[in-house]
């Protein structure tokens, strides 16, 4: 039961890892990457927050973080695409004014309560049928909502990003923009799709930590997934199964730490077990940067000759 | 480094030329920053002209004011060598934040355990502490580069965090002070303490140590061989491979040189300003330093006047969050305001000056 529970909770944590790094691939498959990304999930939290705070509804909650999202990402595009600022840069600028600028609009708000602002939040949602099944039931289909969104977008990813011209075009413009551009396709129209679309999802990500997670918001609920998951499109070989297996890694490796910091047992001390996913991170980064699979192009602004 | 390589680099190593458009730019992002800022605090039904009026007559007007700007700007003066010495080298340190709170670490450990020591010796080892501290762990995410080709935009962010944990260990366990109630050190002894450059202030000795800092930056940058060798895998990692340049040396060592400039802003904080270790202190100090030196392109000089800016900027926050209802998080959404334009004013500028560049040619045919 506790091997089943765990999981159950590794999956809960991997699932906005997914989400995001899934958006960061799409915006890295085309050619620009997106350290802006924790912002935009800090961003995301903030607005879905702030959206279902005053409509009350869950799901307008969700609309509001993914348009936050799409929004930095369109500022991200701007910065990187436009005006080539160099794409760390640009992303470091980013999250910098979106850490200061959500703590500001959240003081606008609700000024300084007393206690945590509330609203409610995603809870959990059995699935029919599948729910039931013995262990697996468990372990995948007594998630909550966007969980399952979050899986779904796997084979949506595979599919137009390998079986769409839509796909192709992206794919291209992050490993051949010059063919791309003289294929008659816009390169510049195309990155900024890539970015938009992982703006959005890094939105939709910060959902689950501002209402599914927890339903309150501060400034440190994100602390570095962002970063995480930016690293798991590497470990995850810039493809869509593999992100999988790399957040559902560190997704499970989150909830170990997270159990034997409830559990009691001192055998190390519970600050370097608030370390894992860190460490984790670190280490994977070594086994995977070996054989480089990234895009061609990637992190090079397109100069149209 | 034969005159070959020095011949092949030193073409691109020239400087741009000046002129004033270039200067009125970055100022005018800033008042627009400032234009922005003044917006949002508008919501807090806050007069923005009230606010800047009364920060820049609070902070200038008042010797204790001024000094306090350069206590706040040494620590960002050294994290911004710190990220501008990688960045030569074509890296992204992003973790002058852990580098920073090691060297405070150290420099905490040497002081408490040391404490009996004459100041001549122990403030000597305490630096020591610091460099160290801060020169392996940056070290370690330069190494992971040249030997694993690991990214270290993602080594240096994880180790962050990997580095608030130990700190908040050692807080809460080894060093944790004798009365034990706060997570925190017991206060260095006085003899670990920088002495002050001017009395009745906090102004301490650990900002000429910053400003010496960029000289050695600077001087090491333009007028070593290692510093050329940095330059050189900065502008093309094949090329300098090619003219018998060990790049992984250099993509180490450039991470070591980084760690310790931040490891030494850990000193001047723990030594001169706070003299005890509590945790979480000085949040942000390695985040701000870096976008000092990204603004100013990594150029030590542009670091010293990008430091002392927002060291008047977070002088000014404090005082105007204490006097009125501005709370102190409107100066960092400010500080990403100024980021963001001055990003933005520096394509303009490159646009105006290519502009410039073609019309002359056109003249001259």
């Amino acid at each position: 039961m506790f091997v089943v529970n765990l999981l159950a909770a590794g999956v809960d944590l991997a699932g906005p890892l997914l989400i995001a790094a899934l958006g960061e691939l799409y915006a890295e498959r085309t050619g620009v990457l997106n350290i802006g990304i924790e912002g935009m999930m800090l961003a995301g939290a903030w607005g879905g927050f702030v959206t279902t705070y005053f409509t009350g509804n869950l799901w307008l909650g969700l609309v509001g973080a993914i348009l936050i999202g799409a929004l930095f990402g369109l500022l991200n595009g701007l910065l990187a695409i436009t005006m080539k600022v160099n794409q760390v840069v640009s992303g470091i600028a980013i999250n910098i004014l979106l850490s200061g600028l959500t703590m500001y609009l959240y003081r606008v708000i609700f000024g300084i309560p007393l206690l945590p602002v509330t609203i409610q939040h995603f809870s959990k949602l059995p699935l029919p049928l599948l729910g039931n099944l013995p262990v697996l039931g468990k372990i995948f289909f007594q998630q909550n909502m966007i969980i399952y969104i979050a899986f779904l977008m796997v084979p949506a990813a595979y599919f137009i990003l390998y079986k769409t011209s839509f796909g192709l075009a992206l794919r291209s413009a992050g490993e051949k923009p010059e063919v791309v551009d003289t294929a008659g396709l816009n390169v510049t129209r195309i990155r900024y799709t890539g970015m938009i679309i992982g703006g959005a999802t890094a939105g939709l990500s910060g959902v689950f930590y501002s209402m599914a997670h927890l339903n309150i918001f501060a400034n440190n609920i994100i602390s570095g997934r962002g970063f995480i998951a930016f690293a798991a499109v590497i470990f995850g070989c810039w493809n869509p199964l593999g992100i999988l297996l790399a957040t559902l890694i560190f997704g499970i490796a989150d909830a170990l730490s997270t159990r034997f910091l409830t559990s009691g047992i001192q055998i190390i001390p519970y600050e370097f077990l608030l370390m894992t996913p860190y460490i984790i991170t670190i280490l994977a980064t070594l086994i995977f940067s070996r054989k480089s699979v990234s895009p061609a192009s990637l992190g090079t602004p397109y100069q149209k000759e | 480094m034969d005159t070959e390589t020095k011949k092949i680099f030193g073409k691109q190593f020239k400087k741009n030329r000046y002129h004033i458009f270039n200067i009125i730019c970055p100022v005018a992002s800033v008042l627009l920053a400032f234009l922005a800022g003044g917006l949002m605090l508008l919501l807090l039904k806050i007069n923005p002209l009230v606010v800047y009026g009364r920060m820049i007559v609070a902070s200038f007007g008042d010797p204790y004011n001024l000094a306090e700007m350069l206590v706040k700007a040494a620590p960002l003066l050294l994290t911004g060598l710190s990220f501008a010495f990688a960045f030569k080298a074509g890296l992204f340190n992003i973790g002058a934040d852990g580098q920073f709170y090691l060297g405070a670490l150290g420099a905490v450990f040497v002081s408490l355990k040391l404490g009996f020591l004459n100041p001549w010796l122990l403030l000597p080892l305490a630096l020591l502490a610091s460099i160290i501290m801060g020169g392996l762990f940056g070290g370690l995410s330069g190494y992971l580069k040249a030997r694993f080709n690991a990214n270290e935009i993602i080594t240096t962010i994880m180790m962050n965090y990997v580095a608030f944990g130990l700190t908040n260990y050692v807080v809460n366990g080894p060093l944790k002070e004798k009365a034990g109630a706060y997570p925190q050190t017991d206060p260095i002894p006085a003899q670990a303490q920088l002495p002050l450059l001017i009395s009745d202030t906090r102004l301490h000795w650990g900002f000429i140590l910053a400003l010496f800092c960029a000289v050695i930056f600077y001087f090491i940058i333009t007028r070593t061989s290692i510093g050329f060798q940095v330059r050189a895998v900065g502008l093309n990692r094949r090329t300098a491979e090619y003219a018998g340049i060990n790049t992984k040396r250099v993509l180490v060592l450039a991470m070591v040189f980084s760690g310790i400039f931040a490891g030494i802003a850990g000193f001047g904080e723990i030594n001169g300003v706070q003299h005890i270790l509590i945790q979480g202190f000085a949040p942000n100090v390695g985040t701000i330093g870096t976008v000092i030196a990204l603004l100013a392109n990594a150029n030590p000089l542009g670091i010293v006047i990008g430091s002392l800016f927002f060291g008047f900027l977070q002088v000014g926050a404090n005082l105007i969050s204490q006097t009125s209802q501005v709370p102190q998080n409107a100066i960092d959404m400010i500080q990403g305001f100024v980021v963001i334009f001055v990003l933005i004013s520096y394509y303009i500028q490159y646009r105006v000056n290519a502009h410039q560049k073609i019309r002359q040619l056109k003249g001259a045919l």
